[in-house]
């Protein structure tokens, strides 16, 4: 697929989160707690990260400064912040009975995805592996929270998908885990090929496995 | 280009202590908005905080027209100084709380005859939420099973679709579609005073203290 036939993918999907002011769309996806917190959040993070891609092609920031974001710890940080605090009951509630909370909500996740996209590739693998570490074990135990408590949690959903959200956050968890250790792995290798964006501009073939710090 | 490859290495500690100073402050500023959020990490669910500010007199009730048994009949709030509400949310064709909160809505009913007759300051409402169902005669029916007495006992709902809407917002009440085709609710017993602030929620099993509660606002506290 060349770089043409990708870049009308992404920018739909950066643009996905305009299909949140058709209202349908809305109840359907926070109808469900499973469906709101492990479909419709992650979508927000990846379509700010495709915008995050639209962004870059057009020579436009697409992340934090580079000087307050070293290594991308502060966009890491910034994202591990807005998944922490959705992580908060109360937050999803409130996040469905006001308006204002909701919209901060969609802004703060797509946001978080922009933000990540740059501090991601910014990043030292310890660096990243530590961020991901940290939100995969935050999931895990929100995950496991969700599905020990007896009582409902949200005043918006029922036991029952309390306890498939808490399933799901650990299938999240999981899979975030792993790809904390991908990128260890990774960067372990010797003969590694790093990703283009992460060799200076201009450099060739030859240049395989010189990385930009 | 040994110049700008050092001036390079100077910007990097400089870039690592904004970074540091940055996310420091990110921190600081995540725990106080968690901190705020959670009224100082003491309550993490919607409706712990909506007890919370129940507790402090700062939910206030709208109040709506209700469509009863009997006709239409504003809630009793905005009512006169003295004046006590006990009011709970139900619908008709609900198998579990609702039969629970009608039953101990009848003990309290009888309390309050014995106690006051018909001209008691304190008064029970039941609001159905189910605007489907809960027609006027599923409402007589309800009240008939329940031993209801007008004067002292008022059971409707909202005239009208956005006034429910209203009412269920101003005091946090959420009803949720269970699958059955019933609703899981947050159903507590409301206690609220004449100007229509919410002064207690009570679970349907502390009703006596409702009722205590009620009748020292009320003025009229054990005798």
């Amino acid at each position: 697929m060349n770089s043409g036939s990708r870049r009308l993918p992404t920018g739909l999907l950066a643009a996905l989160p305009l299909l949140l002011l058709w209202a349908p769309l809305r109840q359907l996806l926070e109808g469900s707690m499973a469906l709101h917190m492990l479909v419709e959040l992650p979508l927000l993070v990846a379509s700010g990260w495709a915008a995050g891609a639209v962004l870059a092609h057009h020579r436009l920031p697409a992340g934090l400064p580079r000087l307050i974001d070293a290594n991308g710890v502060l966009g890491l940080a910034f994202a591990s912040c807005v998944g922490a605090l959705w992580m908060i009951p109360s937050m999803l509630d409130l996040s469905l009975l006001d308006a204002g909370v909701q919209w901060a909500k969609y802004g703060a996740w797509w946001f978080s995805g922009v933000v990540l996209r740059a501090s991601w590739r910014r990043s030292e693998p310890e660096i990243a592996a530590f961020f991901a570490g940290n939100m995969a074990w935050m999931l895990a135990t929100a995950g496991l929270l969700y599905q020990d408590e007896g009582q409902r949690l949200c005043v918006s959903y029922l036991v029952d998908e309390q306890v498939v959200a808490g399933k799901g956050l650990i299938v999240l968890a999981l899979l975030l885990a792993g790809l904390a250790l991908h990128r260890v792995v990774v960067a372990l290798r010797p003969a590694a090929i790093q990703p283009r964006d992460r060799l200076a501009p201009g450099a060739d073939g030859r240049a395989s496995g010189m990385t930009r710090r | 280009m040994p110049g700008a490859r050092s001036s390079a290495a100077a910007a990097r500690p400089r870039a690592l202590v904004a970074t540091l100073l940055a996310a420091l402050g990110l921190l600081v500023g995540f725990v106080a908005l968690v901190g705020q959020l959670t009224r100082g990490f003491e309550y993490w669910t919607f409706e712990a905080l909506r007890r919370d500010d129940a507790a402090k007199a700062r939910l206030l009730a709208r109040g709506v027209e209700l469509s009863g048994a009997y006709g239409p009949a504003p809630t009793p709030w905005p009512g006169q100084a003295g004046e006590v509400f006990l009011v709970d949310f139900i619908y008709t064709r609900c198998p579990t709380v609702c039969s629970a909160l009608g039953a101990e809505y009848t003990r309290m009913q009888r309390a309050l005859r014995e106690r006051f007759g018909a001209d008691s300051p304190i008064r029970l409402v039941s609001i159905a939420f189910d605007r489907a169902h809960d027609t006027p005669a599923a409402l007589r029916e309800y009240g008939f099973t329940h031993r209801q007495e007008a004067e002292l006992w008022q059971i409707g709902t909202p005239v009208d679709a956005a006034a429910q809407e209203a009412l269920l917002r101003s005091l946090g009440v959420v009803a949720v579609p269970d699958g059955m085709g019933g609703f899981v609710h947050n159903g507590a017993i409301h206690l609220i005073d004449a100007s229509g602030t919410v002064r207690g929620i009570y679970d349907v099993e502390r009703w006596p203290q409702a009722l205590e509660r009620a009748l020292a606002l009320a003025g009229a506290g054990r005798s």
